[in-house]
């Protein structure tokens, strides 16, 4: 019988019995209605056809049978051309077993539709002994498909029990009936044939079992009807080798469970758990069990029968030995295997040192980074003190020393001075206030917060003119308004950029460009100067200025980044972030 | 109301206290400036000189020998602790007034094992500083 390989195995690549074709786009999932309702029809024709079958009289049950039997097989086609995409091969070679099988069966119906003779041994048992190995390759051909080495030890192992397996039925079974009868007739060869077909397809039907994660019903339901089968084919060759064959009707329910069961599988809903496991460095109890029973147990019958006092039948002693070497021989590629799977874990291991190495090594970076955004933070706070204590501080003072001045002049009566130093007093108390202003604009601008970058950035233009009137500062562009760590950090970076200018480039003219488009924001500063060596980084502090170093990482941090050109006619800065960080994030984290 | 009135000016039978000479040090020019004029304003005390950092402070000091000096801390050059020092290993009796924004105990404590007589905090009122003066020109 063909193996009712559950319909939708896992498509995935790893091991399943589905084939992955890499050209085909996504396959069309069955639809659940769709597949319900064909191995609804299923079972409805199956249980019909043999309530009707059992109810009829012989020719009619016959007819019946056929009928039967040609709906089931519709349906499979069916479910094989809606549902089995890309695995029509395997499915069809099933497919037409069992369609041998039924051709055989009409033609020993009807003799007179064939031409040849149709008494058994003839025809009709070719046809139905074909569908056999037809079924056995359509499941090899699926299990080679999915993994083909989990098809060759399948395969190993299956030879293995088919091999054991005959050789038992065979002594046991069958041998003293063929010694009572006549093996050479055809009819004798032929009713042996039947059980070892059977088990030829039992076998492989059981290896792929063994090898299945998840034991889909069809298949369950195929396995115990062929092992019903076997067993009634075993008798049935028992009867026929004595002569006393009759049809046995029991025999016929086994054969519609089987022929049911492959109509409904490749319409069976896709169970997405359903794999094929690959040797995982373990043989199983089953496994191994089938594997010790193949090697030992022919040796064993060759002893048995040493011990009653035959003499063993030499082909049972050469099928031993050759079953024992096979059984060796899957023990070896188990072996085999088991290495592999050692150096893979080994590997594995490694490769989980180097990721904790450099998971090591990127928490260091990280740690590095925060203290290194700590002394910054420290150094702010020390530039901000000392501004404070270096001007507005000494200048109250002052302005506490005059009116102490203010108060003596009083005293004497002399206002004329004393008029004049209040004022001297006012002046310097505007002064002041003046220069607390920009000290708190220089830590953080209002503006910045109030119209946004563009308008800070000109607001810093003017004041930049203001204090060097040799250098022209021009502000073009608009970017509207950004995230505030965006803005803040653009400003802060342009006035380091503008610091540099102001230092080094002797330019006459700077020019501040902003642009916005969909998802990037890009501010360019270029410069009129000397020029400098882009390659020469400055150090990341100094003096409260971070340098072109610090402009890199502080771009970067936004996930953006910096280009540098500088030549003696001029140097350009040209900065881009994106206006939504979060998607970048992942840039971020390589950018490192 | 005037406290700085000279008591020897109501009584024109005690001999005239000469004015108090001071060297003021400090890097901050409207400072200096400010406080040069209060002083020269206020009686019996006359400012002999200015300094702007460190060693000009020292120079000045031992030539020109002031009653007092108010040093600021801070300065370029030569801070105020190491000038006083300076002025100090030469001239014992020289009297050091820090006059500092600075107002941690360590500063202090380090400046007056320095040898300074006295430290004043700049966020006091001037007359605290004006009275300080005074008394060391009583004696």
């Amino acid at each position: 019988m063909t193996a009712a390989t559950d319909a939708a195995f896992d498509m995935r690549p790893t091991h399943s019995i589905s084939p992955a074709e890499p050209g085909r786009q996504a396959r069309r999932t069955p639809s659940e209605s769709r597949t319900t309702q064909l191995i609804a029809a299923c079972v409805a024709v199956s249980v019909i056809g043999s309530g009707l079958y059992y109810s009829s009289e012989p020719p009619i049950a016959g007819r019946v049978w056929e009928t039967t039997i040609g709906s089931l097989l519709i349906l499979m086609m069916i479910g094989i051309v809606a549902f089995q995409g890309g695995r029509r091969a395997p499915w069809l070679a099933i497919w037409a077993g069992l369609s041998s099988a039924f051709v055989g069966g009409l033609l020993a119906a009807h003799p007179a539709l064939s031409p040849i003779n149709t008494e058994s041994p003839s025809i009709v048992d070719v046809l139905r002994l074909m569908n056999y190995p037809l079924g056995a390759l359509g499941v090899l051909i699926l299990m080679f498909r999915a993994d083909r080495r989990v098809g060759w030890r399948a395969s190993l192992e299956s030879a293995l029990l088919i091999g054991s397996g005959a050789a038992v039925i065979w002594t046991t079974f069958l041998q003293p009936l063929a010694a009572e009868s006549d093996l050479s007739t055809a009819a004798g060869r032929v009713a042996v044939a039947y059980p070892l077909a059977d088990l030829l397809l039992l076998a492989v039907l059981v290896v792929l079992v063994m090898h299945l994660d998840n034991r889909p019903g069809p298949l369950l339901l195929v396995v115990a009807a062929l092992t019903g089968n076997l067993a009634a084919d075993v008798a049935f060759g028992a009867q026929s080798l004595r002569g006393e064959a009759t049809p046995g009707t029991f025999i016929d329910i086994g054969w519609l469970l089987c022929f049911a069961a492959f109509a409904a599988a490749p319409s069976w809903p896709a169970s997405p758990q359903t794999r094929l496991v690959a040797d995982d460095g373990r043989l199983g109890v089953v496994r191994l069990s089938l594997l010790i029973a193949g090697a030992i147990l022919v040796p064993a019958i060759a002893v048995a029968q040493t011990l009653s006092g035959r003499s063993p039948d030499s082909y049972l002693l050469v099928s031993g030995l050759a079953l024992s070497a096979l059984a060796l021989g899957r023990l070896a590629v188990f072996n085999h295997d088991l290495d592999r799977g050692r150096a893979h874990a080994t590997q594995l291991a490694s490769d989980l040192a180097d990721n904790n190495a450099k998971l090591r090594q990127s928490r260091l970076e990280q740690r590095q980074l925060l203290d290194r955004v700590h002394t910054l933070i420290e150094q702010e706070r020390t530039k901000i003190a000392t501004e404070i204590h270096d001007r507005p501080l000494q200048n109250l003072v002052s302005v506490g020393y005059q009116l102490q001045h203010l108060t003596v002049l009083l005293d004497r009566g002399d206002t004329d001075a004393a008029t004049d130093i209040a004022e001297r007093a006012s002046t310097q108390l505007a002064a002041q206030l003046g220069e607390l202003r920009d000290l708190m604009t220089d830590i953080r601008p209002p503006v910045l917060d109030a119209s946004g970058l563009t308008g800070a950035l000109a607001d810093r233009a003017a004041a930049v003119e203001a204090d060097h009137p040799e250098l022209s500062v021009i502000v073009r562009g608009d970017c509207g308004r950004l995230d505030t760590d965006l803005e803040t950090a653009l400003y802060r970076i342009t006035n380091e950029a503008l610091a540099n200018v102001i230092r080094h480039s002797q330019a006459t003219t700077a020019t501040l460009t902003l642009c916005r488009n969909e998802d990037h924001v890009t501010l360019t500063c270029a410069d009129d100067g000397i020029g400098f060596d882009p390659q020469s980084v400055d150090g990341f502090v100094s003096q409260g200025h971070f340098g072109i170093a610090g402009i890199r990482e502080r771009i970067e941090l936004l996930a953006g980044a910096v280009t540098i050109a500088s030549a003696p006619s001029g140097t350009t800065l040209v900065l881009t972030a994106p206006i939504d960080r979060s998607a970048n994030a992942n840039r971020t984290a390589t950018t490192q | 109301m005037s406290q700085h009135n000279d008591p020897s000016a109501s009584n024109p039978n005690r001999p005239v206290t000469p004015d108090l000479r001071v060297l003021i040090a400090d890097d901050v020019d409207v400072l200096r400036t400010v406080l040069t004029e209060l002083l020269n304003a206020t009686e019996g005390i006359e400012v002999c000189a200015h300094a702007a950092d460190g060693d000009e402070a020292v120079d000045l000091a031992l030539a020109t020998r002031p009653d007092a000096i108010l040093m600021d801390l801070k300065m370029p050059r030569k801070d105020g602790i190491t000038a006083a020092k300076e002025i100090l290993s030469a001239w014992p009796e020289a009297k050091i007034i820090i006059n500092s924004a600075f107002a941690d105990k360590a500063l202090i404590q380090s400046a007056l094992d320095a040898g300074v007589i006295g430290y004043q905090t700049k966020d006091r009122r001037p007359t605290e500083l004006i009275d300080l003066l005074l008394q060391l020109r009583q004696g």
